[in-house]
């Protein structure tokens, strides 16, 4: 197939493509850096859709979609399945990651982010966590754009390192 | 220190090339019997034109293999085998079972062409036009899934817009390895 890398060299470029974006190319406008992370993300999710569903059937319906993201999409990119699909038959779906594989090498140290410019240091580790998950939204927008269903991801990291995607698609 | 490296695979081009000389010794042999019979007919398993459409039914890739006198005809053929593909999505006629599958099969034969159609999961069309008149189902089908291949790899690439037609040069070349390599001699 194609070549591979280790998967050390995935976590730095993605930990080092927030950290430019974040504090380097918009620093002073983080609703912007947030939008461009996502977007990368989205564009990334649907490449990635496109290569994973090459040799399956057509998918019949909305909720057979996002059964592939969370099982056969979600093992390819981080080895395991979601955990816990919630949804309220009226759009909304919950998609439950137990143990988010980007999220466990994140130290959210107050002192060890002693150089930041943020208002209080307690929040800037947060504010950091927050713009990394962007980037796994976008990579689910952008998969479920592909396969037709167009919605808005947003995350949930109240008890890290478990982690909540919700998928609005009205 | 438990990196994985990087591994230096490249892909195995030796494969086309060994399906592409086999076939010219398959021509040979076939012109031979059937020249009497279709005077017209100077090549075999010829597949005449490709075309990638989008799911908006938007042009992403169209490539013809004749002289370009004929290229606007095909072209015109390819956009009504949409209309086709749009009804066979739509008013499923056979059971459940083949209701989901990628591979359409033949849209619709005209006089001199059959026109095959693929559809991916991602609402992208494949369409194939060939001029074989007793083309197997089973090379169809490799033939698509090489394609599908190549498209994906045509997508990944980072500077391809989505949307946008296709212009990368390597898919080119392998969309051109794929057409001349088919043919009943493929073994993929």
């Amino acid at each position: 197939m194609g070549r591979e890398v280790a998967e050390s060299c995935i976590d730095g470029v993605i930990i080092e493509m927030v950290s430019a974006y974040a504090s380097r190319f918009y620093s002073s406008k983080p609703d912007l850096a947030a939008r461009r992370i996502e977007a990368i993300g989205f564009q990334v999710g649907h490449q990635l859709s496109e290569r994973y569903t090459m040799e399956r059937p057509r998918f019949a319906d909305h909720l057979e979609a996002i059964k592939f993201i969370c099982k056969d999409f979600w093992s390819e990119l981080f080895k395991k399945q979601i955990d816990n699909l919630k949804t309220n038959h009226r759009g909304t779906f919950v998609l439950q990651d137990n143990h988010f594989r980007w999220l466990t090498r994140i130290s959210l140290d107050p002192a060890a982010v002693a150089n930041n410019d943020a208002t209080s240091e307690s929040e800037s580790g947060a504010d950091m966590t927050s713009m990394l998950l962007y980037f796994p939204c976008g990579i689910i927008r952008g998969a479920l754009n592909n396969l037709g269903i167009s919605c808005a991801v947003s995350a949930d990291m109240t008890n890290l390192p478990a982690c909540k995607f919700t998928c609005d698609t009205c | 220190m438990l990196f994985k490296g990087i591994n230096n695979k490249l892909r195995p081009q030796s494969l086309d090339l060994h399906q592409f000389l086999s076939v010219p010794f398959y021509f040979l042999s076939t012109s031979l019997t059937f020249f009497a019979f279709f005077p017209n007919l100077s090549q075999q398993n010829m597949i005449v034109c490709v075309a990638v459409v989008g799911h908006q039914n938007n042009p992403l890739y169209l490539q013809s293999f004749t002289g370009s006198d004929d290229a606007l005809k095909l072209h015109h053929i390819v956009h009504c085998s949409l209309d086709v593909i749009d009804e066979r999505v739509n008013n499923p006629k056979r059971s459940a079972s083949t209701l989901n599958e990628t591979f359409l099969g033949l849209l619709y034969p005209t006089e001199n062409y059959k026109v095959y159609g693929y559809l991916t999961n991602t609402k992208v069309k494949f369409i194939m036009v060939t001029t074989d008149l007793d083309v197997k189902d089973a090379d169809v089908r490799s033939f698509f899934r090489k394609f599908h291949a190549a498209y994906v790899d045509a997508v990944c690439n980072p500077f391809h817009v989505p949307g946008k037609k296709i212009t990368s040069n390597s898919f080119s070349e392998r969309v051109g390895a794929i057409v001349r390599s088919f043919g009943p001699s493929m073994t993929l």
